[in-house]
């Protein structure tokens, strides 16, 4: 059975069955536990992790590779246990975006990455020490505007 | 909050299956165990509390007007970087547990009509 969502953001978008992602253990902090992914066509980075369960909620998410090329998800035997993930080639992961008007500010959050397999997701702590909550997403403009060499260089390193 | 004075060795159960252990104090830090059922997840709070923040941020933002990020001029995804993070059946053993590297192969997003809103 699709689902129909009536999201505050896009408006009645169809969910088919396949499209719809459990969280077990919702999302860090937030208590929906359905989703579905939503994107905007191939022209664009993000999508759209949108609640199921609450119409006005939407995390904008991207994969991580296209601009951080050397990132990695570790985690724990446990971990991986714990949230079933047996077959790493068939995870797809996504960070959170934090979008601004700004490019400076805008930032994604390698340390908590969301990764989904077999219709389930989870969002894990990523144990990769090069792994930021708020990596700048235009490194660049972040840059720029430091106001300091002793700035620019600590978002370098940052990023 | 309920405060229990404990040794080090000493336990705390909290429900029917969570043990709290003091492994050892030393000077301000205490080092503590935990055993827990395997669906319950355990965070450091600072952690915990630093991404559900980011996670309520980014669920206010949203990237319709941002620029399309890329990577920085001169780099690409390096192809040894993803055929090694492709093919992760590998492991590789770090402390205790192992590391697992885990592919871009990415889900399929349901498609927006293009007309929809994004805002």
């Amino acid at each position: 059975m699709p689902i129909t969502l009536n999201s505050a953001r896009f408006g009645t978008v169809e969910i088919p069955e396949e499209g719809v992602i459990e969280f077990p253990m919702g999302l860090i902090g937030i208590e929906s536990h359905r989703y579905a992914l939503l994107g905007q066509g191939e022209g664009s980075a993000f999508v759209w992790l949108h609640s199921l369960d609450d119409p006005g909620f939407a995390l904008p998410v991207m994969s991580p590779w296209p601009v951080f090329v050397d990132y990695a998800v570790e985690i724990s035997d446990g971990e991986a246990e714990r949230i079933g993930i047996t077959n790493a080639d068939e995870t797809s992961v996504y960070v959170t975006v934090r979008a601004s008007d700004d490019p400076a500010e805008c930032s994604v959050n390698l340390r908590a990455p969301i990764l989904i397999s077999g219709g389930r997701g989870f969002q894990v702590i990523n144990e990769s020490p090069a792994a930021p909550v708020r990596a700048p997403l235009f490194p660049e403009s972040a840059q720029l505007e430091a106001s300091s060499p002793e700035a620019a260089s600590a978002a370098s390193s940052a990023a | 909050m309920l405060n229990i004075t404990r040794k080090v060795g000493e336990k705390i159960i909290i429900g029917e299956d969570v043990v709290l252990e003091v492994m050892e104090v030393s000077g301000s830090s205490v080092r503590i165990g935990i055993q827990a059922p395997r669906s319950v997840p355990v965070y450091r709070e600072e952690i915990w509390e630093a991404v559900r923040a980011e996670n309520a941020a980014a669920a206010k933002s949203a990237p319709s007007k941002m620029p399309e990020p890329k990577a920085p001029p001169g780099t690409s995804p390096r192809p040894s970087v993803r055929t090694g993070v492709r093919t992760s059946g590998q492991t590789t053993t770090k402390g205790t547990g192992t590391t697992v590297r885990v592919p871009q192969q990415q889900s399929n997003p349901v498609n927006l009509k293009a007309d929809q809103p994004t805002t």
